[in-house]
């Protein structure tokens, strides 16, 4: 089979930022939505305007993910934000965790 | 087609109560939920969670369901639907379920759980697909091109499709935790809804010799008493590399020096960080253990002292 070619790419460099009507599209959320993330901190685009906020790339994702818990476990806002934060955080400890670990492991190995 | 025992998926009994469905699924469903578990699978389980609920949540689908077991299904085992047999209907399902139904709910209940739906009457957009790509640092430093085959999960039924075949390029200076989409690459859509979007996860693969955070990098650096003592010019490994690195003197195990911009490349580039560690020799030589008795005698250095008199 011939491979499908795609460049990837990198959301913290190449990755431009997002209108909140590009938002609602790519997402297929209504713009209530997007307004209600933003007002509880679920997602924070630069600009203080609605006409001027800009979502970064990783907005979409985040916007999709908060959409799909709100829909699937019934969630409300402020539920949704705590889940979406604690989530956030337990990822976090988790990489530091597994970098600890390995370092641990090096250090062990090598006494 | 197999028979599914959605009463067995959602750990239930075949008499549970309309209420204890909901909990059910309710309980599961934060069990499961690809966006939050961990569970291996989880991703699989919860689409099969989401099929047994739509089957046993509408009570004319319910009866219908109880009617094919009574008639003879067995979980896991082949199964044909009587001679005859026609979906009722009931209660139209989530769409986002419905693009991963197994066959077998397709054929019992229709497509979308209407009675026309196996003629896909029903426009529904396919479901997105989420796939981890493991890159190496060295891959992160310097970019590179990767051939993936994504597998496609297979339903309740156990039916799979071909897998899909990517080109990906890797920029340089990729950092884990980040996502790519690419649009349209999911799952089909049903009728003549969009096919889902495809998310690249991108993940470090371990490494040797580095810990990676975000772009730092942290190395574990052996080095002898002497050199943690005295001090020492030694070359040390970097993703570009090896580099001259100065320890000072006097260096307690475990301190950590920072190296500038050595890191994984991007804008700015990260640290790398050396964390020492003091080793001593397994078998030190006859002239070693010499020099170190007379060191012993010597040193009036109690490491001890913080530990009171003793």
């Amino acid at each position: 089979m011939v491979p499908h070619e795609f460049l990837v790419i990198d959301f913290a460099h190449g990755g431009r930022a997002y209108t909140v009507h590009e938002v609602c599209e790519i997402c297929e959320v209504s713009l209530e939505r997007v307004v209600s993330f933003v007002e509880f901190g679920v997602l924070t685009p630069q600009g203080n305007k609605l006409d001027d906020w800009r979502f970064p790339a990783q907005s979409i994702l985040q916007t999709r993910r908060a959409s799909r818990l709100q829909h699937d476990l019934e969630l409300d806002l402020p539920g949704l934000a705590l889940a979406l934060e604690l989530l956030e955080e337990i990822a976090g400890l988790r990489r530091e965790l597994e970098n600890l670990r390995a370092q641990i492991a090096q250090f062990t190995l090598g006494g | 087609m197999r028979f599914v025992d959605y009463y067995e998926v959602m750990g239930i009994a075949p008499e549970a109560t309309p209420e204890e469905i909901k909990k059910a699924y309710r309980k599961l469903a934060r069990k499961y939920h690809p966006d939050v578990s961990k569970v291996a699978h989880a991703e699989e389980k919860f689409k099969q969670l989401g099929e047994a609920y739509e089957a046993l949540k509408d009570p004319t689908r319910r009866a219908e369901y109880d009617e094919l077991r009574r008639y003879g299904g067995r979980s896991n085992e082949e199964f044909t639907p009587p001679p005859g047999w026609q979906p009722r209907g009931g209660q139209g399902v989530d769409p986002r379920h419905a693009a991963q139904f197994s066959d077998f709910f397709a054929e019992i209940f229709g497509r979308d759980g209407a009675p026309d739906g196996r003629r896909a009457s029903a426009d529904w957009p396919g479901e997105d697909i989420h796939y981890s790509v493991q890159v190496t640092l060295e891959e992160a430093q310097s970019g590179g091109t990767r051939t993936i085959s994504l597998a496609s999960q297979p339903n309740l039924a156990g039916e799979t499709s071909p897998p899909k075949v990517l080109k990906v390029t890797i920029p340089q200076g990729i950092q884990a935790g980040r996502q790519i989409r690419l649009k349209g690459q999911g799952q089909p859509g049903l009728g003549s809804g969009r096919p889902g979007d495809l998310f690249l996860h991108v993940e470090y693969a371990p490494h040797r010799l580095f810990t990676v955070d975000k772009r730092d990098l942290t190395l574990v650096l052996p080095i002898t008493p002497w050199e943690a003592i005295l001090g020492a010019a030694v070359t040390i490994p970097t993703l570009t590399g090896s580099v001259k690195l100065t320890i000072p003197p006097n260096s307690q195990a475990a301190r950590k020096l920072r190296l500038g911009g050595k890191g994984l490349a991007g804008d700015p580039p990260g640290d790398l960080y050396v964390v020492l560690q003091i080793v001593v020799p397994d078998t030190p030589t006859a002239r070693e253990r010499e020099l170190l008795n007379t060191l012993a005698q010597e040193s009036q250095f109690n490491p001890r002292a913080a530990l009171g008199d003793l």
